[in-house]
Parts: structure tokens; C-alpha cells; sequence
């Protein structure tokens, strides 16, 4: 029983180990993307995608518009796990 | 010079795939890559109609081939391969065979120069696929199978009905470019809308598709959506309604991948969003967006069979494909996590990816035309694409809790597919010209230069960079157990209750009407024996006798009257 808590907060340690490393990568990526984009010349499809760092704010915050709507979503299209499959008797799987 | 077989390619297949309820176990899957071996061989034919057939005055192309069937043909044969190998640990014959002949049907459906060969393989997709939904032997699966199969068949009917009527109009049945206008052309332009999963005509695909077995949903997710894709390529390039349908595709699936629990409908959700962007690269129309489109078709085939593949190995092992009741496995099962993380990366467009060098193509079509708000949609989408498939699917399932899973052997079969699909997701990432060089129209030229790359990894870190603030935040949702409502719910829910409402008013109308028919009826037949129990004069005939040969005179009489009338 020890020895299973041991394990587990081992694991959640290499997780949040994991978790930084990712943040990390994303940070450094960024920052060196930050230089690109101050010493090089990058063009758009249309105007508007020339402005400074135009790709990397609009995925910000589509990425956070994306989760918050489907947060906000929850509310009118989630339903309970067998809401088909208590009407429909696919409760029964084999 | 290619092999003659007199046969369609796919035809050999499905010929193959009825021979492998008779073989032995061990060798259906040997037979079912050599079925697959000789239908390929036909990938060298040369252009021109190949296979014609006379059938009731009409001439079936049953074996077109030119520049747009080559790369369709090509990964329809690579996508069954794959679905072999991924289930060579699968005894089921049945599923086999419905994998086999599917494939064979697909293959067969590109390469149909007429609509009525069309027809046939199309439909011929749809009751091979119901079978795999089939093969999962669950009561859900075979729910699911018989609505699918109403979806699929209803697709099949306005597609032969268009045909009828395109034929009636312009007396031909050629399988050519079409402009929407008549109600030939809009028959058959919801015929593939419907296997498009254009937007409302979505929900078979995210109902049915998690429904099949591990190994099921591998095959399904490579076919019917991309000969859908294949067809409206064919039939309606450069139709601007398509830019609009196919936006809408792309954005709205990402809201309800966020919030859906079962990873498999989230990789159905994305399915849907990748096929909106080939939608919209049909529906611009132009050499680039089409080779475009046929380019992403092609590399998502093999990124989502990937993803398909992890999960379903994933759940093969934990009996689970819920993200509530998955995470942790990234040190049972780390050959797996890295296929899943290449899948993923793939589809997200990360430069090296396959999906990178596809996805340019669509962009930069987009790009300078009027259509500025479907650029920015699809630029919107693919953050979406990165939340869903890029972050939840991995994150979700191999990483976010701790798990003391014990997990038993992956078969070699799975492991060897989600490798070789993985390699060939940075191959052409690497190596796009290989991919190139088979499109369909112009030349292409190298998609890594500065702005993309440098464009598309802000897009993508950033988004990356959103996800970590969400998380360290807490404002990113938890994963519950739940249903997420979708377009089907209009006919599993609401045209059922409908139905029944409208039943409860008119049953009862019906019943009294049915009543008063019986009683007067009832009332008429005691007249008449009565009379003729009682005749005016003569001798007495047996009623019902006399009531017979009464009305046999009314009816002789009043049929000769409306003759000479």
C-alpha cells in the first residue's frame, strides 16, 4: 500500500517534470521565433498577416476562444453518458 | 504495360475478400495483401478507359484512370495494406471480409468513369463498411450499423436518382466536371455531400465510426470520407459554395472535440474538420487548391489512420477509449506514445510533417483571393486542429494522471502499421517532392520557405503557449463523462419524438374512423342477409351467395361502362 503511494506521487512528479519540460520547449521556441521575427522579413497571405507576430497572437487567442466556447458549449449540447442508449436499450453491450 | 485482367482494380479485391471465409487463419492475411498486390499492379495502367462494359444500351467505364484517380488509387491501396497489418493479430473472417471488399469497393468507385459505376461502387462502399461496423458485435455497433446503412443508402439514391436525370438532360452518364444549377446536378452534389459529412449531414460519421471494433474504425476512417472527397473533385471543382461548406466544416467539429470524452469521436470530430479544409481547396478550384486538396486527402489518410491506430492500440490494451478513464500510459506503452505524437504533430502541420506540406498548398490557394474571411476561418481551425488532435489526443492518453496500468503485448502487427505510417508521416514531411510530384495539376514548388515556417510555428506555439496558461490556470476543461449532441440527434431524438407526438394525436382518430368502417360494415353485411334471406320472390338463395354474385355484376357492369366512356 506504501509502496503503491510511493509509486503514484513518483509519477505525478515525472508529469509535472514533463509539464515543464513542455513549457520550456514552448518558451525557447517562442523566444527564438520573437528574434526571427525582428530580424527577418516574413510575409502573409493577405496585409494583415505581416503585422508583428500576426500568426503566433491570433493562435493564442483562437486556441482560447476555441475552449472557452466549448466550455460554454457544455451547457446546451452535453448530455448524460447513456442518453441514447436508454431510450435506444444499447445498455446491454456484449 | 499492365497486366490484362479484364477486371476492375478493386474488383479483385472484393473477389479475394469472398474467398477468406474458406481459407485457414493464419493464411487470410498473406491472401489478403496478395488480393491487394494484384489490384495494385494496375496502378501502372496508362491513362484512358480501360474496362468497358455494354449494359442495357449504356457503355460502363469501369476502369478509368488518369492524373486524378492515380493518387487516390495509390493511397486507397497503402491505406489497406496498412489496415491489414494493423489487424494481422484478428481471427474474425468476417471482418476481414468486409475490410477487404470495402477497400476493393473504394478503390473500384475511383475508378468509375461514369455515374452509374459510380452508383454501384458507391453503394458497394456502404454495405461492405456496415459490415465492419457490424463485425464489433455490440448492441451499439449494430444500432449505429443500421443507422449508418439508412444514412449511406439514402446517399446512393439521390446519387442514382441524379444520374437519371443528368442522363435524361444531356443524354450522358460520363463521370465529368458538373456545375450546380439543375436538380440532376444538386441530387448528386448532396449525394456527396452526405459521404462528405457536410455540416448536418455529419452525424453518422462521429456516430458510427468509435462504434466499430479497434481494428473496424482503422479501415472506416480511410475510405468513404476521402471517395467523397475524390468525387466532388471530379465533379465540382472551383463550385464557391464549397469554400463556404468546407469553412464551416473546418471551425465547427473543433468546438465539439474540445468538450467530447470518447477519443475516438474526437478523432472523428477532426475528421471532419481536415475534410473541410479539402473542401475548400475543391471549391476554390484552381490547379494549386485542387492539387491542395488531393495532397491533404492523401497525408490525412495516413496521420489519421495513425491516430486511429494509437488510440485503438490504446484501447485494444485498456478496453477504453474515454479520456476520463485514460493517462499515464507514456511508460507502458512509449512506441505507441511516440506513433501517437508524430500522428498528431502531423495533423497539426507542424513543419516536417506531413500535414505542413499539404496544408500550404490549400493556404496559398486561399491566399489573394476574395475569400479573406474562409482564409482566416481556416487559420482559426487550425489552432482548433492543435487543441484537439495535437494536445488532447496525446495528452489525454498518455500523459495528464498517473496510471499503474499493467499492460500485456502489443500484437507485432499494430506495432509494425503505426511504424510504418508514422515513417511515412515524416517522409513526406522531409521529403514533400515524393508527394508532389504525383499530384494531379501544376507542378509544386517547395513549401519550407521563411514565412510558412516561421508563420505556422508561431501559430502553433503560441497556441501551444495557451494551452500550458489554461492548464496552469485551471480553466482548461476536465474531461467528463458525458454525450455530446450532435447533428444525428435530430433523427435519434428529436424526429423520433416528434413521431410519436403526432402518433398519439392521430392513433386514436384512427381508431375511432376504423371502428365506425367495422360497425357499418358489419351493419351492411346483416342488411344483405338479411334480404337475401328474405327475397322479394323465387326461390331462396343462399345469401352470401346472392350477395356475391350481386356485386360481381355491379363491378362487371360499371368496369364495361368506364370502357366505352
Amino acid at each position: 500500500m506504501k509502496n503503491n503511494d510511493i509509486n503514484k506521487k513518483v509519477e505525478i512528479m515525472t508529469l509535472e517534470r514533463f509539464g515543464r519540460a513542455f513549457t520550456f520547449v514552448v518558451v525557447i521556441g517562442i523566444v527564438i521565433l520573437l528574434v526571427i521575427e525582428i530580424f527577418a522579413h516574413r510575409h502573409g497571405e493577405f496585409a494583415v498577416e505581416d503585422m508583428f507576430f500576426f500568426p503566433g497572437i491570433f493562435g493564442f487567442i483562437a486556441f482560447i476562444f476555441v475552449v472557452m466556447a466549448g466550455t460554454l458549449l457544455r451547457r446546451f449540447i452535453m448530455r448524460d453518458e447513456d442518453y441514447y442508449s436508454k431510450r435506444e436499450g444499447a445498455n446491454d453491450d456484449t | 504495360m499492365i497486366p490484362d485482367f479484364g477486371l476492375p482494380p478493386g474488383l479483385l479485391m472484393i473477389i479475394g475478400a469472398g474467398l477468406i471465409p474458406f481459407l485457414p487463419a493464419n493464411l487470410r492475411h498473406i491472401w489478403m495483401l496478395l488480393a491487394i498486390a494484384c489490384s495494385a499492379t494496375t496502378l501502372t495502367a496508362p491513362y484512358g478507359d480501360h474496362v468497358i462494359w455494354a449494359v442495357m444500351g449504356m457503355e460502363l467505364s469501369l476502369f478509368h484512370v488518369d492524373n486524378l484517380t492515380f493518387p487516390f488509387s495509390l493511397i486507397f491501396h497503402i491505406a489497406a495494406v496498412l489496415t491489414v497489418i494493423y489487424s494481422w493479430h484478428v481471427k474474425s473472417w468476417a471482418e476481414q471480409t468486409a475490410v477487404l471488399s470495402y477497400a476493393g469497393a473504394a478503390i473500384a468507385a475511383v475508378h468509375a468513369g461514369d455515374l452509374i459505376s459510380l452508383f454501384i461502387w458507391w453503394e458497394a462502399t456502404a454495405i461492405t463498411s456496415v459490415f465492419i461496423i457490424l463485425a464489433a458485435d455490440t448492441v451499439s455497433a449494430r444500432h449505429a450499423a443500421m443507422r449508418y446503412l439508412i444514412i449511406q443508402v439514402s446517399s446512393g439514391v439521390l446519387l442514382i436518382g441524379g444520374a437519371a436525370l443528368y442522363f435524361h438532360e444531356y443524354g450522358r452518364i460520363t463521370f465529368e466536371s458538373m456545375t450546380l444549377g439543375s436538380v440532376a446536378t444538386w441530387f448528386i452534389f448532396i449525394a456527396f455531400g452526405i459521404k462528405a459529412a457536410f455540416p448536418f449531414l455529419n452525424g453518422w460519421l462521429q456516430d458510427a465510426y468509435p462504434e466499430a471494433s479497434v481494428t473496424g474504425t482503422v479501415a472506416l476512417s480511410a475510405f468513404t470520407t476521402k471517395l467523397a472527397i475524390y468525387a466532388l473533385a471530379r465533379g465540382f471543382p472551383g463550385t464557391e459554395l464549397l469554400i463556404w461548406i468546407g469553412a464551416v466544416m473546418t471551425a465547427f467539429p473543433v468546438f465539439f472535440a474540445v468538450i467530447e470524452n470518447d477519443l475516438r469521436r474526437v478523432l472523428s470530430f477532426s475528421l471532419n474538420n481536415q475534410l473541410g479544409f479539402m473542401v475548400v481547396a475543391i471549391g476554390i478550384g484552381t490547379p494549386l487548391a485542387l492539387n491542395g486538396a488531393v495532397a491533404h486527402a492523401f497525408v490525412h489518410i495516413i496521420y489519421k489512420s495513425l491516430l486511429f491506430m494509437s488510440v485503438g492500440t490504446v484501447m485494444f490494451h485498456t478496453g477504453t477509449a474515454k479520456a476520463s478513464e485514460l493517462g499515464g500510459l507514456y511508460k507502458q506503452m512509449p512506441f505507441t506514445m511516440i506513433c501517437c505524437i508524430i500522428g498528431a504533430m502531423s495533423i497539426s502541420a507542424f513543419p516536417l510533417f506531413s500535414g505542413f506540406v499539404a496544408k500550404s498548398l490549400t493556404m496559398s490557394a486561399l491566399g489573394g483571393t476574395e475569400f479573406i474571411l474562409a482564409y482566416f476561418v481556416l487559420l482559426f481551425a487550425s489552432a482548433g486542429v492543435l487543441e484537439h488532435s495535437g494536445i488532447k489526443i496525446p495528452f489525454f492518453t498518455f500523459f495528464a494522471h498517473p496510471s499503474d496500468r499493467i499492460i500485456g503485448k502489443t500484437p507485432n502487427g499494430m506495432l509494425i502499421a503505426m511504424g510504418i505510417a508514422a515513417v511515412m508521416c515524416i517522409g513526406i514531411g522531409v521529403f514533400p517532392q515524393l508527394l508532389y510530384q504525383i499530384l494531379p495539376y501544376a507542378k509544386v514548388k517547395n513549401p519550407y520557405d521563411l514565412s510558412h515556417v516561421t508563420g505556422q510555428l508561431q501559430l502553433l506555439l503560441l497556441a501551444g503557449l495557451a494551452f500550458v496558461v489554461l492548464m496552469r490556470t485551471g480553466l482548461y476543461p476536465p474531461e467528463i463523462k458525458s454525450t455530446v449532441l450532435n447533428s444525428d440527434w435530430f433523427y435519434r431524438r428529436l424526429a423520433p419524438s416528434i413521431i410519436s407526438s403526432v402518433l398519439a394525436i392521430i392513433m386514436p382518430i384512427v381508431k375511432a374512423v376504423d371502428d365506425l368502417i367495422i360497425s357499418v360494415a358489419k351493419t351492411i353485411m346483416r342488411g344483405a342477409k338479411w334480404v337475401s334471406e328474405h327475397p322479394v320472390s323465387g326461390p331462396v338463395i343462399p345469401g352470401p351467395a346472392a350477395l356475391v354474385q350481386v356485386i360481381v355484376l355491379v363491378v362487371i357492369v360499371a368496369a364495361i361502362y368506364a370502357n366505352l366512356g
